[in-house]
């Protein structure tokens, strides 16, 4: 009887010490998130004020007369809503078009026998970790022979294909079942429509992972567009923002843009988490 | 079944001629890839030797240089600072990135409750642009007595400070920025190593009495190693490519003091027009992160989907 009592007695005792130790965990959890969140929405709470100049602290995060002030200005004196309209097109034309390149190399690497596959794959894996900054120069060069500086061209093209892409999407696909290539063959499809018919449906949350990954690199991309441009008109959104001109209520309207550019990332990552998290971890590669 | 399965096996001695006639589809796939790579990867490398060798201005001579151009980095004193610099937020900032990102992965692994939820608001930097990101701090580190920054320093005693206008704060200032806006991005990779240790192993250590600390420096850590290692080394090679937030925030300034060897490059190229000098200079960037990425390479692997 007394050793239920005493069993009983440290069995709540270790309860208790577990919800305090859940709640202080909690705690450490909501500073964290206050550290990492806090700032964007000192961004947001700053762009809509009409007369914001400086932070200071403590802030209130709810605007004292708030106002789009910031957002009209930016559209008047910035070329802001043709940088919405460069980002959204060369990011979304450079996603499809890695998906389809991407795609069509990953099932050829996965699938094909051809002289040479080997060899190729092997050298794309070499570069896989090469950073790209180093030949920034060399390929601004070429860039600027070919007359691409100031083009749709110079931001799609160099982009359209992604080794990190392919590789990817081979190691997915090298997991779907050969069987179902084998049903569609004997049907007598050719490789064409085992791509289309089989690896592409079977292949989806690969390619959406991809796809995703792609469109906030290239939303968010910065020294490559920086250097390949130089007409305000033909700046995407970050770029635009890091150097542009305001005659005007310079702090505001730089939030205002922030906001902007922000935005969209944030609803991608809202609504495709799974896939930039499943992609991150899948890689180490991108960041 | 037999009878079409056996269709399907290739016939093996084939000449090359033949297996070239089957397989000239698979070309096709793989050319988009194979061609850009060609005309913008490999001509650019190729390219960069060539360049690194000439005294090629952007506006002007187009000679050969023979080894001129590193005869002149041997006696740049900004290029010896960017290196130094590059060097120090290098080291200034993995260690600490790692350790604390290690922190938060092992914090958002436990089983409580809305744990998704925090590892996504712990991420939310990540999948943000430099440029976002820079305007934001900016403002956190303007440099006056009632900014953000000098707030949290006055709550603890210490006198507003300069931050990004001063020469020994402005790199440290940068270094925590970075450390802010990736820690997410290396806590999902730490997950990834967390969650491939074998729960037993942990059971076995409870059995033999360890505590939570215990079984963290026993068995955690000595199973995380290839993941330190890998991390340490992709931490490292991002560190060296710096460039964004002294371009967004402080021109390389004050006084050099965060002119990195990516920002340098910019600038030669960029502002300065010399082609040649600064592909020499991203020559010896790129020798120094080679280094770096042959050790990666033995260490680097797939890991499985965490979430």
């Amino acid at each position: 009887m007394a050793v239920a009592t005493h069993a009983r007695k440290q069995d709540t005792e270790r309860r208790v010490r577990s919800i305090i130790r859940s709640i202080l965990v909690y705690i450490l959890l909501l500073f964290i998130a206050v550290a990492t969140v806090g700032p964007f929405l000192v961004m947001v709470s700053a762009s809509l004020r009409p007369n914001f100049s400086y932070m200071t602290f403590p802030i209130s995060l709810i605007p004292p007369d708030p106002g789009i002030d910031n957002y009209i200005r930016l559209f008047n004196q910035t070329a802001i809503g043709r940088w919405i309209f460069n980002s959204v097109f060369v990011s979304g034309t450079v996603t499809l078009l890695q998906v389809i390149t991407c795609s069509l190399a990953g099932y050829a690497f996965a699938r094909g026998e051809f002289p040479g596959r080997d060899a190729i794959f092997l050298i794309f894996l070499g570069t896989l970790m090469i950073p790209s900054t180093v030949t920034i120069v060399p390929l601004f060069l070429i860039l600027s022979r070919l007359k691409w500086v100031d083009t749709y061209a110079a931001l799609i093209i160099p982009a359209a294909t992604s080794i990190f892409g392919t590789f990817l999407l081979r190691q997915y696909f090298l997991s779907i079942p050969r069987d179902y290539d084998e049903a569609a063959l004997i049907d007598g499809a050719n490789k064409l429509q085992i791509y289309r018919m089989v690896i592409l449906p079977l292949g989806k949350p690969a390619l959406a992972t991809l796809a995703t990954l792609t469109f906030l690199g290239q939303w968010n991309a910065f020294l490559y567009p920086l250097i390949v441009t130089t007409k305000t008109s033909m700046r995407i959104l970050t770029v635009g923002l890091a150097t542009m001109v305001v005659q005007e209520g310079g702090a505001g309207v730089q939030m205002a843009g922030a906001t902007l550019t922000f935005t969209p990332t944030f609803l991608i990552f809202l609504f495709m988490q799974q896939y930039v998290v499943q992609g991150i971890a899948l890689s180490g590669v991108k960041g | 079944m037999t009878a079409p399965r056996a269709t399907l096996v290739q016939p093996k001695k084939h000449s090359l001629r033949a297996r070239l006639g089957k397989a000239w589809p698979w070309y096709l796939f793989i050319a988009p890839n194979v061609l850009t790579f060609l005309a913008f990867t490999l001509f650019s490398w190729i390219f960069l030797v060539y360049l690194s060798f000439q005294d090629w201005n952007l506006l002007g001579a187009r000679e050969f240089a023979g080894l001129e151009n590193y005869a002149r980095m041997l006696d740049d004193r900004i290029l010896k600072k960017a290196l130094l610099n590059t060097a120090q937020y290098v080291v200034m900032f993995v260690v600490p990135a790692l350790v604390v990102s290690l922190g938060l992965a092992t914090l958002v692994n436990q089983r409580l409750r809305g744990m998704y939820l925090f590892r996504a608001l712990y991420y939310l930097p990540v999948v943000t642009s430099i440029a976002v990101l820079a305007i934001i701090w900016k403002f956190i580190l303007v440099p006056r007595p009632d900014g953000i920054a000098n707030y949290f320093l006055g709550q603890i005693g210490i006198p507003p400070q300069e931050w990004l206008l001063d020469i020994r704060l402005a790199l440290p200032s940068i270094t925590v920025m970075q450390i802010w806006s990736t820690m997410g991005y290396y806590m999902v990779l730490w997950l990834a190593g967390l969650q491939g240790i074998p729960e037993e192993m942990y059971e076995a250590a409870r059995i033999d009495g360890a505590g939570r600390w215990q079984s963290f420096r026993f068995v955690t850590l000595p199973m995380l190693k290839p993941t330190t290692i890998f991390l340490s080394l992709i931490a490292g090679i991002g560190a060296f490519q710096m460039f964004g937030p002294p371009y967004m925030l402080t021109g390389g300034g004050p006084v050099h003091a965060t002119t990195t060897m990516v920002y340098y490059i910019w600038q030669q190229a960029f502002n300065r027009y010399r082609m040649g000098y600064a592909a020499s200079v991203s020559l010896l960037l790129f020798i120094i992160i080679l280094a770096a990425s042959l050790v990666q390479r033995k260490y680097m692997r797939w890991s499985e989907s965490i979430f």
